[in-house]
């Protein structure tokens, strides 16, 4: 397995910097020629809701920021399947290719990863 | 009292959320615990800003149905300054 950057994201995204954080750091990554993969667990997950109205309070949506991942070469992009569960989400694919992974196939994840960066 | 909630810990509004007087205010991510608060609250104490609730993407569940009550930020003022005390809850 290649070598590559995980970035976790584990915040909802508006009310702190932290998923926004999160998702500059993978473009960064990315820009600079890493194999960078995003996992969104926790809170994070609430990031891939799809229907978010952010222009609401002043913001721009995060969900179509992360749409636009692919485009930046970030095409691994994992959802914490028991962080779903716990907060009975019912989450679609929609316009972000993300695959959901179980507890197991996350330590995987961590353990085969060269760096961790966790948001 | 008045209880502001702006993070969705739950664990945080344990100790207040039995008070059969208290009403609560959902703000920032303090909305998503509302599927949650449902369940332990009647509907008419709860209330949630409606900016942050149509940010945070749970907007597909039908408040009306639920009986909560979308505020705008004017009436969550207004609240503010009908009530005594207010606890405010960051973390």
């Amino acid at each position: 397995m290649n070598a590559y950057l995980l970035i976790i994201s584990t915040h909802a995204p508006y009310h702190s910097s932290a998923a926004i954080d999160a998702l500059e750091a993978a473009l960064a990554a990315s820009n600079v020629g890493l194999d960078t993969r995003l996992l969104f667990q926790s809170d994070g997950v609430y990031q891939l809701l799809g229907l978010q109205q952010a222009e609401t309070i002043g913001h721009r949506s995060i969900y179509k920021k992360l749409s636009a991942l692919p485009l930046f070469d970030i095409e691994h992009i994992y959802v914490d399947g028991p962080s779903i569960d716990a907060r009975s989400l019912q989450l679609s694919q929609g316009a972000i290719p993300w695959l959901e992974l179980n507890k197991n196939e996350i330590l995987s994840l961590i353990k085969n990863a060269q760096n961790i960066l966790v948001f | 009292m008045l209880l502001q909630v702006l993070s969705n810990n739950a664990l945080s509004l344990q100790p207040y959320i039995e008070d059969p007087d208290i009403t609560i205010v959902l703000l920032q991510d303090g909305v998503y615990l509302l599927p949650e608060l449902i369940q332990q609250i009647p509907a008419n104490r709860l209330f949630v800003l409606e900016s942050d609730w149509l940010a945070s993407g749970l907007a597909q569940i039908n408040l009306h149905e639920l009986k909560v009550n979308l505020i705008s930020a004017e009436q969550w003022v207004n609240m503010a300054a009908e009530h005594f005390n207010i606890l405010t809850l960051q973390s």
